[in-house]
Order: C-alpha cells, then sequence, then structure tokens
C-alpha cells in the first residue's frame, strides 16, 4: 500500500487539544488556489501539460526540501481505497478519487498540510486545524504561498487578483470551512435563525451529509455515484444538507465570496459568526445540564450504552451515537473517553478505513461487517490508551 | 419598477444578455420573461445561490448569449461556454474577455476588484501600500462588529504603517 506510512500515525488535527472551542469546532480548513501563469488552467490542460505541471510543482517541493518531511502520491498510481482513505482525512477533495493523469498531493509528515495539485486550480494549498483555529491555518497556508510563489509564478492580475478557472474562487483564491457540532441548537431548533445569521455575513451554514458532495468541483464528480459512506469534502466544504438533514448534528460554515475583501476580513467575518454560533451552542448547553438534566444524561447513557453493547453500527448511527457521546464529554457526563478519541472513531468509521483495516487484519468484507467493525471501534474508544 | 419590455407589470427578474461581448441588464416581468424564451435559441447560466442576502429579493438571474462567437486566441475557449458554466480557459482569458467577466464576476462575488494580497511583490513600498489597505479594510469589518478594542490596536498599527511609508518615501527623494 503506498500510502501506509500516513495509516501508522493520526493526523495532528485529529488529537483536538490544542484549538480553541475545540468542544464545539472538530475541524477548520484553509484552502488557497493558485495557478501557474504560462499554462491553461486545470479543465483545460491537456494530459501532458497537467503533467508539466505537476512535475514542475513537485521540482519546487524538491528544491525546497519539503519531499524529505512529507510525501507526494501520484493520485493515478494509488488504489481507489487509497484515494478514498486520503479523502476521508480531508488531504484531498473527493472529485481526486477517481483522478486522471497529472493529478497528485502532497502531504506533510503531521497530515495538517496538504498541497493538491491539477483539481480545481494547479496547485491548492489545504491547512487543517483542530479548534477554531482559522488564523493559524491561514498564516501556515500564506506561508507556504509565499515560499512557492517565490519560485512559481502565479497567475495574478491587479483588478481580479489571483486568477482561477472558476469565478467564484477569483481574488483571494481563500475557501475556509469551519467544522461545527452543533447537538444543543439542532434540538433546540435554532437552525433557521443560525442560518440567517450566516447569510447576513455572506456566510454559507450548511448541513453535512454522508456521501459524495452533491455540488462537485468538476462535472465528471457527479458521473462517478459513490456508495461508499464517509465525511468527503471538495474546495468549498462538506457534501452540502440542508441544516434539518444534517448527519451526527455536524455543520459547516464557509465563506462565500473571495473578491472584494482582504483574506483578513473574510477569516475575521467567518470567526466572528463561528463564534457567536459557539457561544449560542455553550449557553444551550448548559441550559440543558441546569434544567434538562435528566433527559440529557438519558441521551448520553443510551449513547454510551449503545457504543459498549451493540454489535452491528452502519455509519449514520455511529455519526448520532458519536454526537450524544461528544455532548457528554463536553458537559463532563463522560469522564472516561477524550474528544481525542471521538475524533479519531469518526475518521476511522469511514468506509475506505474500516477497509484499510480489512487488509490488515484479515478482518470484515461485507456490508454487515463494516457495521460489525464499526461497533468494535465504538466500543474499543471506552478502552483506548488515548483516554 | 416596472417592466423594461412591456412598461406594465411589476419587472422583478433581472434579464442579462450578452450580444458580441457586450453585456445589457434589464428587469422583466415574469410575462415578458417567458414569452421571450419560447421564442430565443440560447441557453441559460446556472442560478444564483439563493443563500447571497442581496439577491434574495431577485427571482432568477437568467442570461442569454445570442450571437457571441468569441473564443479566446490562447486556448480556443469559446465564451459562451464560459458565461454557461462560470469557468474560465486561462488566464488570457480575462484579458480577451475582461467587460462581459467583469459583469458575471460582479453577479457571483457582488465586487470585481481585488483587496487582498498581491503576487510578486517585490518593491518593499508596494507592499507596505498594500498591508495599508488590507489593514484599513479589516477596521471598516471590524468598526462594524463594534470591536472597538481591536479597531483601537489596528489603528496603531495603521498608524506604524503610514509612519513607515512615509519614512520611505522620504529616503527616496
Amino acid at each position: 500500500m503506498h500510502i501506509a506510512p500516513l495509516l501508522k500515525q493520526d493526523p495532528t488535527w485529529q488529537q483536538g487539544s490544542t484549538g480553541v472551542h475545540n468542544d464545539v469546532v472538530i475541524l477548520c480548513d484553509c484552502n488557497l488556489g493558485r495557478n501557474l501563469i504560462d499554462f491553461p488552467f486545470p479543465a483545460q490542460c491537456t494530459s501532458e501539460e497537467r503533467v508539466a505541471v505537476e512535475s514542475r510543482i513537485v521540482a519546487v517541493l524538491d528544491q525546497l526540501n519539503l519531499l524529505a518531511s512529507g510525501h507526494y502520491f501520484r493520485l493515478p498510481e494509488l488504489s481507489y481505497s487509497e484515494t478514498q482513505l486520503l479523502a476521508e482525512r480531508q488531504l484531498i477533495p473527493h472529485a481526486l478519487t477517481h483522478p486522471v493523469s497529472g493529478q497528485g498531493v502532497y502531504v506533510s509528515q503531521d497530515q495538517s498540510l496538504s498541497i493538491i495539485v491539477n483539481d480545481e486550480d494547479h496547485c491548492c494549498i489545504r491547512v487543517l486545524t483542530s479548534g477554531l483555529q482559522l488564523q493559524d491555518g491561514w498564516a501556515r497556508a500564506s506561508l507556504m504561498d509565499d515560499t512557492l510563489g517565490a519560485i512559481l509564478d502565479f497567475s495574478f492580475s491587479p483588478k481580479f487578483g489571483f486568477l482561477s478557472q472558476n469565478l467564484s474562487h477569483l481574488g483571494t483564491g481563500l475557501l475556509c470551512t469551519v467544522l461545527l457540532h452543533l447537538p444543543g441548537c439542532a434540538q433546540r431548533n435554532e437552525l433557521p435563525e443560525l442560518r440567517e445569521l450566516a447569510t447576513s455575513l455572506d456566510i454559507n451554514f450548511r448541513g453535512v451529509g454522508i456521501g459524495a458532495p452533491s455540488s462537485g468541483s468538476r462535472a465528471e464528480a457527479s458521473a462517478h455515484a459513490d456508495p461508499r459512506q464517509a465525511l468527503y469534502s471538495n474546495m468549498d466544504g462538506f457534501a452540502p444538507r440542508a441544516p434539518h438533514e444534517s448527519e451526527g448534528d455536524l455543520f459547516q460554515l464557509s465563506n462565500h465570496s473571495t473578491l472584494g475583501r482582504t483574506e483578513e476580513e473574510l477569516l475575521f467575518q467567518l470567526k466572528q459568526c463561528a463564534t457567536t454560533i459557539i457561544e449560542r451552542e455553550e449557553g444551550i448547553r448548559r441550559q440543558m445540564r441546569d434544567n434538562e438534566g435528566e433527559i440529557l444524561s438519558d441521551r448520553v447513557e443510551r449513547a454510551r450504552a449503545l457504543a459498549l453493547k451493540a454489535r452491528l453500527v452502519p455509519f449514520d448511527e455511529s455519526m448520532s451515537l458519536l454526537s450524544s457521546l461528544r455532548l457528554g464529554v463536553s458537559l463532563g457526563l463522560i469522564s472516561d473517553v477524550s474528544l481525542a478519541a471521538l475524533n479519531g472513531t469518526l475518521i476511522q468509521c469511514q468506509d475506505a478505513h474500516v477497509e484499510a483495516h480489512r487488509i490488515r487484519d484479515e478482518g470484515p468484507v461485507g456490508d454487515q461487517d463494516r457495521k460489525r467493525f464499526r461497533a468494535a471501534l465504538l466500543k474499543a474508544q471506552f478502552f483506548s490508551p488515548n483516554n | 419598477m416596472l417592466c423594461q419590455k412591456c412598461h406594465k407589470r411589476s419587472g422583478t427578474i433581472r434579464y442579462a444578455e450578452v450580444v458580441d461581448g457586450r453585456v445589457t441588464d434589464q428587469f422583466w416581468c415574469t410575462e415578458c420573461l417567458a414569452q421571450q424564451r419560447s421564442g430565443d435559441v440560447g441557453f441559460e447560466i446556472s442560478e444564483i445561490s439563493p443563500t447571497r442576502p442581496n439577491r434574495d429579493a431577485i427571482h432568477s438571474v437568467v442570461s442569454r448569449v445570442v450571437q457571441s462567437q468569441q473564443t479566446c486566441p490562447a486556448c480556443d475557449t469559446p465564451l459562451q461556454r464560459i458565461v454557461e458554466s462560470n469557468r474560465v480557459g486561462c488566464t488570457t482569458c480575462y484579458e480577451t474577455f475582461e467587460k462581459p467577466l467583469s459583469e458575471l464576476v460582479n453577479r457571483l462575488q457582488n465586487n470585481t476588484i481585488h483587496t487582498g494580497k498581491a503576487a510578486h511583490l517585490t518593491d518593499a513600498r508596494t507592499q507596505l501600500r498594500s498591508d495599508l489597505r488590507s489593514k484599513r479594510s479589516l477596521l471598516r469589518s471590524v468598526l462594524k462588529a463594534e470591536n472597538y478594542e481591536e479597531a483601537a490596536m489596528l489603528r496603531d498599527e495603521i498608524r506604524s504603517l503610514e509612519s513607515g511609508l512615509y519614512i520611505s518615501e522620504s529616503g527616496a527623494d
């Protein structure tokens, strides 16, 4: 397996202990799209041109000594399960699970930074952080942009900013997503208000769905309907759902515009919106603990009992159980599980990760075996050494 | 606003037409639009996301490319395809179709002028000016959100940058 080195290590953001508001914010990702000035944009490139773009970028990564502290994967050389694994770890967009020649990804040692080659843009710098650390994510992406931009000539116009094939990504080329866990707001039916608040700040507030993002970055992405269950994303977020249809009480905030505002302004607005929602969620959680203690304990204990005793768990149910357990941990009702362990289980419960364990352990094969494996994972987290 | 075609009913739909690279905007009523759509040959661009706050009032945005045969000299991408898909072929497309693309970008992003980070900044003064522009822009947002503590810090940073620019310009003279 080409990506075996990645499987030996958990992504840094999964630890979740360093992020601000890490009980509500699971993950932030900052995507910065850039294109080389002397090539057509990726959708217009021939196969040879894509390979030439890839070679140039890989040569620069080598020159910067980044290949020594990370891995570059030529995606067509990987199996379908391997590209899925990368997508489940949010290192590549879902569209690249069916790659064409010249597409690849550089992944840093700690899996917090990836450089995606020849997707929507020739080069997309993606930084993943735990908790609400948008500024840190942007600082790291910007530094990498400066480093690469000092050697590569990026397509730029003083009027339109950084040029992209997608007119919606023009300007800063910066697309950020905040993945939030909002069981309180969902239970109190405050989602329409939150959506209104986000919309007034030019921010998208959407639910999170299982499977391929329906608004895929490329037309061909939709041609590969993916039956596998996972949390996939593309450059502008996870598979979008109407807020009331969201899985596992997970919701996403992302900036709508990329032009006309500075990167700092975009981040400020996104952070402002996220902070308001987080404070509301924390307030509701406190009220639930103080006024509805019995109902809350019932929900958490039921989830705990199911996690410990269930034999077969589908992915959507595992999301729902993880939501209740996470709520219990954040309110101190469960002390023998950590947020880091729950983040890890969220990743491991996805189909390609289950598949990877099967290859290593000669374990489950079919759908029922996946459910059995998920049940074992949920049970195991109560005995994890991370706790 | 009255429909700009029949001048009788209320014009609630923005109708944009691109002919030979020039965009004309009008507000039409649904009846006039239906009449136009039944007799015309063309295609629609995707509808703008309903989540945009300033576009909730607009029921739908329809654009038709009627006669444009223009293509990009560098990558051969037709303007019609760009309008249809909101996707551009290469850097030269932006120069060739600057006017219609400005219209499209304005509809998608509500803005056409980049104010963020710039590429290839080698001149220190250009960098300073760019930083100043960014800070001033951020200050506007911070003040709008009534975050006065952060605004005060930003003002100090702006003063410091301005004095740096002054010194740099004096030195250059």
